[in-house]
């Protein structure tokens, strides 16, 4: 069932309940006026017709079993009854006793109810109390709202009684006749108010339902962008704070070896300025050693030109000993030459002879002699020319040593200038590594930071993934009603009846 | 046996030294020894040419000449190496040559061998050489 069509019977429902309630009350009201009214109709009524008995008559009498007003004979005479009832409407009677004897009440086949008599509560007031009656009661065996006065004699006993009243029936007839009116009218005003409200909500609804499945549709739609927008960037982030997390990770291991650096570029400051204290008192010390080395070398110079000078007298030693030598030999050659004259001389010559021979020996050790002298000289020589080999070659040792310590002083000069830029060079290195490792520091801060950002953005992505979720639920939840609205019944209940048509 | 005195049982040697070896000439055929003097280098005898070193490399520590006097009064400049003593021998002291050596020894003057404390020494006749090879000994002195 449509929605509007519920909407529509539910608010002649409503309408009609509420028609129906004040009606209800209305009717209560009126049932209980009309009662009062009745009652009051009904004294005066009765009063009437009192006053038209009185017209007949100022005393009643029971006469032969008649009763009578003054005069007037009222046992089947039914004047002031039919009277009353042009006058009024009701029913009318007067009673003899408990017995109707003018009567306007007709019986089941249209006679008059005479000679019926009265019973129940009114008998019991009129006759055994001697008291008017007012109320309902039962006539013939329908009911009737009734009035009884007591009719009495002139010794004040009760011989009959005037009877007015109107049959409920009757009046609940009309009751209910206005009744119905009141309700086929609330109803027809009820279902013409529907209709129109019916005609206003299709006018004025059905585009804005419209409107509103297009919008749910879109809702939906939208939903299930965002959504999948959130699944990737939920992805995304899961991806980012999971590089944010390595880089952090890589980062701290930076900052840690920043700080390893930076202790380690201290170290090399340290060294360096040791290096350029140390290669100043290097350069210092080489310098010293180069005017040792110049002390030594002059030094050895000096011992140098001594040993070629004493190398130079050997040399003259020798010369001499050559000359020696030559005498040496001269003088063996003479005495072999005297020793072969003296051969020559025979006996005379034996004593010359030996004169030459001893000459000879002589010669000879002086040959020998100065051959060991020359030996010696020659060793000397050689020892000279060794040591002046050897002295030049420590000269030129020392000379290259000393050039070497010049070039090392140079060096160790131009090391000073690099190894205090290396100082300075290491100071920058230890400030900037320093510097690094704070700004390391600060990125591992910041990193953690987007860390924990990108974790908020995470759990905000996971609530909004659920929240477009819900969204999503509630837009088919929307669409279900815009269903229902549009045509009735629930999504459900249209996959089953489509799936019962198929 | 050569020119060299006989007379009597005693040799008188002057013994020298060329190239390591020790040699003995008879004193009587020596007639002088004078100084070796390098501008005489081409007007003197060189012993190793004599005594038949060929080509052998004979260094001359103390070069002296020895003026030898052959038998027909010629007198040749030898140039020996170093003079060591005048030394007498007996004549049994003197051992002959070699026969397997004697004919080539004998063409060079040397004609016998005798020890010398721990060395031979080889007897050579220079004067007996000069005189048999004429042709071969331009550089003779005067007297």
């Amino acid at each position: 069932m449509k929605f509007t069509t519920k909407m529509i019977i539910t608010n002649i429902v409503v309408i009609l309940a509420a028609i129906s309630v004040t009606n209800c009350f209305t009717f209560i009201g009126m049932q209980r006026e009309l009662k009062k009214q009745t009652a009051v109709n009904l004294e005066h009524e009765l009063s009437t017709f009192w006053e038209l008995a009185r017209t007949k008559g100022n005393e009643f009498s029971v006469v032969n079993g008649k009763l009578s007003i003054g005069s007037y004979q009222v046992n089947g005479n039914n004047e002031l009854p039919d009277k009353i009832r042009e006058l009024f409407g009701g029913t009318a009677t007067i009673f003899l006793g408990d017995t109707r004897i003018a009567t306007n009440v007709l019986k089941e086949d249209g006679t008059r109810a005479l000679n019926t008599r009265i019973d129940g509560p009114a008998a019991e007031a009129l006759f055994k109390e001697g008291k008017p009656f007012r109320g309902e009661t039962d006539i013939l065996g329908d009911s009737y709202l009734a009035a009884y006065d007591p009719i009495k004699n002139s010794k004040g006993e009760v011989i009959g009684a005037l009877y007015v009243g109107f049959r409920q029936a009757d009046l609940q007839s009309n009751y209910h006749r206005l009744l119905f009116i009141t309700f086929a009218i609330s109803a027809l005003i009820a279902i013409l108010f529907s209709l129109l409200r019916w005609l206003m909500i299709r006018k004025s609804i059905d585009p804005l339902i419209m409107q509103l499945s297009t919008i749910s549709d879109k809702i939906n739609s939208h939903a299930g962008s965002i959504a999948m927008g959130m699944e990737q960037q939920a992805g995304f982030a899961t991806q980012l704070s999971s590089s944010v997390v390595e880089i952090s990770s890589t980062m701290e291991e930076f900052s840690s070896t920043a700080s390893q650096i930076a202790q380690h570029s201290q170290g090399v400051v340290e060294c360096a300025d040791k290096t350029l204290d140390d290669t100043k008192h290097g350069a210092s010390e080489v310098e010293n050693l180069t005017f040792k080395i110049m002390e030594i070398s002059a030094t050895i110079q000096s011992n140098l030109d001594e040993i070629v000078e004493l190398g130079k007298k050997s040399k003259e030693i020798n010369k001499i000993m050559e000359i020696i030598n030559n005498i040496a030999n001269q003088t063996k050659l003479i005495a072999f030459n005297a020793a072969l004259e003296a051969a020559s001389a025979g006996e005379a010559g034996k004593r010359f002879g030996v004169v030459a021979v001893e000459i000879r020996r002589l010669a000879d050790n002086v040959v020998e002699s100065t051959s060991e002298i020359e030996g010696k000289i020659t060793e000397i020589l050689d020892s000279v020319n060794r040591l002046v080999m050897s002295s030049e070659k420590s000269s030129q040792m020392i000379l290259e040593g000393q050039q070497y310590a010049s070039h090392t002083v140079s060096m160790l000069i131009e090391s000073v200038d690099g190894v205090e830029e290396t100082t300075s060079s290491a100071r920058q290195i230890s400030l900037s590594t320093q510097q690094q490792q704070i700004a390391s520091g600060q990125v591992v801060v910041a990193l953690k930071e987007i860390e924990q950002g990108v974790r908020y953005s995470t759990d905000a992505v996971h609530k909004a993934n659920i929240v477009t979720g819900q969204l999503a639920a509630l837009a088919q939840q929307l669409k279900e009603m815009i269903i229902t609205f549009k045509q009735g019944g629930t999504l459900q209940e249209q996959a089953t009846e489509t799936t019962s048509k198929e | 046996m050569t020119a060299c005195a006989e007379h009597d049982n005693w040799l008188r040697l002057l013994l020298f030294t060329v190239g390591g070896t020790l040699f003995g000439i008879d004193l009587e055929q020596v007639d002088a020894m004078i100084e070796f003097s390098e501008q005489e280098r081409e007007e003197v005898h060189w012993f190793h040419e004599l005594a038949g070193y060929g080509a052998l490399d004979v260094t001359y520590l103390s070069p002296t000449v020895l003026v030898i006097k052959t038998g027909n009064g010629s007198r040749f400049p030898l140039v020996v190496d170093r003079l060591e003593d005048i030394r007498e021998y007996q004549w049994r002291q003197i051992a002959p040559l070699p026969p397997l050596l004697e004919p080539y020894l004998a063409e060079r003057g040397i004609w016998g061998v005798t020890p010398s404390r721990d060395k031979p020494v080889l007897l050579i006749d220079c004067a007996a050489y000069f005189d048999s090879h004429p042709d071969r000994h331009t550089h003779s002195m005067k007297e």
